[in-house]
């Protein structure tokens, strides 16, 4: 009899650990399933795609409780054979939620082409930006794809304060010095550009003019707007291209070639 | 960051003493006052406490899981002409997961449960527990409404306080000794949802139920009422 009792308690205990329905806490910072995406993804697009001159890529953005549209927008872009990779422009959770970024990085994961996400100001909330961190890795990264260099920065300076600066000029001087030789040229992408509330506009020409140092910056991508923008911002031919919320079923696709490069906004 | 954790240790040992403590106390008191028990006395007592309130707990709780934290320690009361009604409060233990420091959880929590219906002797069975409860958790992370550095109306929800909905059943085991400290057991189950997954999900089809509805269990020790 006591037996049953002991397997019974050990059976329970075993329920308990395996059974996805116990919810501890809205920020447990609980993660189960892909960690540290972001670095391995990167490692995949440049291994892939390293001898090619044209490449081709997907820049959606803000999909915080968007889930039925970012579904449709993996669908469709499988079904697309012409998309090299997909860049997330960050503000994956609404609410900081662990759950949140669990969900969506579930979603992304049925992407048939490497994907990384970038730190939206959302995502900070709360206990938000560790998760973020454990869950696709540092909120600051780069990777080359093909011979363009992306420099992927965290720009949510609202969300932090002064011991942790954003945008973080030591990370992209670093980043300048390191491997110049095997790309020739830069895009630069961010969650909120420069002028936004979210951006520290404090340093915006300091800013502007520290991502000018890296060779041959074509352009940059930014999200959080939640629409289509495409501007000029500092008159120096550098155009920031903003992409729509994936709620309005809609994404930027850019095409670099050898010397020039296009961008497309496709609706599903 | 260690400190932070001594310290939290240090409040979590002391409830549990005080906890302890308070339940040694009773009990003392219990087998005194069972020597001199008269039926009138009983009868009168029971009906003074069913009319006023009592700041001895009718139950001391325990829950594992529930949005509130891995496991919560409680207390409430009891009330309405058949009990229907209980009102606890729960302190909840987040471990630290991926994080960086683990979490206390507050939680105050209003029940439903209007019927029993008595399946055994000592056994009932109440088909239905319903209710809310509130959830707040400590730490400087989180804010009842956004800090002032935000433009107005930034964000307009709060990280620090949470509104979930239950729907459950209960049974309960009545001891057979009439003296005990402890008059029943009772072990219940509730489906849960909160406010920021509610509205998750009535926006989203993607979502199914295992996903934004949670599983809790829990464990009621009822205190005799005399």
């Amino acid at each position: 009899m006591k037996l049953i009792y002991r397997y019974a308690i050990i059976i329970g205990i075993f329920l308990l650990q395996s059974c996805e329905l116990f919810d501890i806490h809205p920020y447990s910072g609980n993660i189960t399933g892909r960690k540290n995406i972001n670095a391995a993804n990167s490692q995949l697009i440049e291994s892939r795609y390293s001898q090619r001159d044209t490449i081709r890529y997907a820049f959606i953005s803000d999909s915080q409780r968007w889930y039925d549209e970012l579904e449709d927008f993996v669908k469709s872009a499988n079904k697309r054979n012409d998309i090299d990779f997909i860049i997330h422009g960050g503000d994956l959770a609404d609410f900081g939620l662990t759950k949140e970024f669990l969900w969506q990085r579930d979603i992304l994961e049925k992407l048939v082409m490497p994907y990384v996400v970038l730190l939206g100001n959302h995502d900070c909330l709360a206990n938000g930006e560790k998760v973020f961190e454990q869950v696709f890795g540092p909120a600051n990264f780069s990777f080359i794809a093909g011979k363009t260099k992306f420099l992927c920065l965290n720009t949510n300076a609202l969300e932090s304060d002064y011991s942790n600066p954003v945008p973080d000029f030591s990370f992209i001087k670093q980043e300048e010095q390191k491997e110049a030789d095997n790309h020739d040229k830069t895009v630069v992408l961010m969650h909120a550009r420069p002028t936004s509330e979210q951006f520290n506009n404090n340093v915006a020409d300091v800013f502007q003019y520290s991502i000018k140092q890296f060779p041959n910056l074509l352009y940059c991508n930014n999200g959080h707007d939640h629409r289509y923008q495409t501007e000029d911002i500092f008159n120096d031919g550098i155009t920031y291209y903003g992409t729509p919320n994936i709620g309005k079923r809609q994404y930027l696709l850019f095409t670099i070639t050898k010397d020039a490069y296009t961008h497309e906004l496709i609706s599903y | 960051m260690n400190l932070y954790l001594t310290r939290l240790t240090k409040i979590v040992l002391s409830l549990l003493s005080v906890f302890v403590s308070i339940i040694g106390n009773a009990q003392v008191k219990d087998s005194l006052g069972d020597t001199v028990l008269v039926k009138d006395y009983v009868a009168k007592n029971r009906a003074i406490r069913n009319t006023s309130f009592n700041v001895i707990p009718s139950y001391y709780v325990f829950q594992y899981a529930g949005s509130i934290g891995l496991v919560s320690l409680g207390a409430g009361w009891d009330y309405g002409k058949k009990n229907q009604w209980s009102t606890d409060f729960l302190i909840g233990y987040v471990p630290k997961y991926d994080t960086d420091r683990a979490k206390i959880a507050l939680t105050l929590r209003q029940t439903y449960s209007p019927w029993q219906i008595s399946v055994k002797e000592n056994v009932t069975y109440d088909p239905l527990r319903t209710g809310v409860y509130f959830n707040t958790t400590i730490g400087k992370q989180f804010w009842f409404s956004a800090p002032e550095k935000y433009p107005n109306k930034y964000y307009h929800f709060s990280t620090k306080l949470r509104l979930n909905i239950f729907i459950g059943q209960s049974f309960s085991y009545s001891f057979a000794s009439k003296t005990s400290y402890f008059e029943k057991i009772k072990v219940y189950y509730d489906l849960h949802t909160s406010d920021l997954f509610l509205i998750s999900r009535f926006q989203n089809n993607y979502l199914r139920a295992q996903d934004f509805l949670g599983l809790s269990l829990g464990v009621k020790l009822q205190i005799r009422q005399y």
